[in-house]
């Protein structure tokens, strides 16, 4: 370790770029008019906007196993629970 | 970091590695992180149900949202990530001054952030978007869209108002060499740090675009 290392800031500048192309996305979808496909196409870049900060500032991928297992557990359970719970409201509004 | 400085030992008990502290206090930073996702869940889930039940009165009550305060913040916050970024690519370095400066403007962009939600909040104030005798929207179910809007963003700006805490905490220690660059409490606070940012990357969609439609 020594001031000779550069900052490895390439990577983190080009996530962030990618990132802030999906907010003009979502924010230009949000100025038109309502349409059908206006929350899914919003929320599907949100997504893909969450993937490019897991990955490109969070830095998941570098981590050891174990802490990619708790974090992708996170997301089953929350992924479980947004399931059982639409089911649920699903039968309830027949 | 390459400055002719002595540190506290950042080796803590019960761990005799550095490499295992470090590891041990990244997962103790997951768990915590997936509980918090399990309650933000909670609440995105609890917004979905409503919408669902009431759509045209949460499209009325989104499009009285200020999209432009809301991009505005998502800018704000993203760059916030990528300087946390670069303040823990700088510690692993050792350059101490440059973490510091990559600390100072993460805080700096949380308290801008926070500033324009204030501005944001006076906005709708004046509105009377906020749910009660006087609230402006005609549909009932549209004060639950509002009610969902003030505790989702209120309870994320108490999160990133901690946030903005604990890099502050982080200025200091660096600035008074009180803190050893190879310890991981850079990484902790980053890892909360960007979980704030990701709850307010969904909030956008769900608050200010997706219930317009």
């Amino acid at each position: 370790m020594s001031k000779s290392s550069p900052l490895a800031w390439r990577g983190p500048v080009f996530s962030w770029v990618a990132i802030l192309f999906g907010v003009g996305a979502v924010t230009w979808i949000g100025a038109r008019e309502p349409g059908g496909f206006q929350a899914a196409a919003a929320m599907a870049i949100a997504a893909a906007m969450l993937v490019t900060l897991a990955f490109g500032l969070v830095g998941v991928g570098r981590n050891p196993a174990l802490l990619r297992l708790v974090a992708g557990t996170a997301f089953l359970f929350l992924a479980l629970m947004f399931l059982l719970s639409f089911t649920d409201l699903m039968t309830r509004l027949r | 970091m390459t400055e002719a400085v002595s540190f506290p030992d950042p080796l803590r008990e019960p761990w005799r590695s550095l490499t295992r502290q470090r590891q041990a206090a990244t997962l103790g930073m997951w768990f915590f992180l997936m509980s918090e996702m399990l309650f933000f869940g909670a609440l995105f889930m609890a917004f979905s149900f409503s919408r669902v039940l009431s759509p045209e009165a949460f499209a009325e009550g989104a499009r009285h949202t200020e999209i432009a305060y809301g991009a505005a913040n998502t800018v704000v916050l993203v760059t916030s990530s990528l300087t946390i970024t670069l303040a823990v690519r700088a510690a692993d370095l050792l350059q101490r001054k440059l973490t510091g400066v990559f600390l100072a403007m993460t805080a700096g962009l949380g308290v801008l952030f926070l500033i324009i939600k204030g501005f944001e909040y006076r906005a709708d104030l004046e509105q009377h978007l906020f749910p009660g005798a006087n609230f402006a929207l005609g549909h009932n179910a549209a004060q639950i869209f509002w009610a969902f809007y003030w505790a989702m963003t209120g309870i994320h700006a108490i999160h990133l108002a901690i946030g903005v805490a604990l890099v502050l905490r982080l200025v200091w220690l660096v600035r008074r060499n009180r803190i050893s660059p190879r310890s991981p409490q850079f990484e902790v606070a980053s890892l909360y740090w960007h979980l704030v940012d990701a709850f307010w990357i969904v909030l956008f969609p769900v608050l200010y675009v997706a219930g317009r439609g």
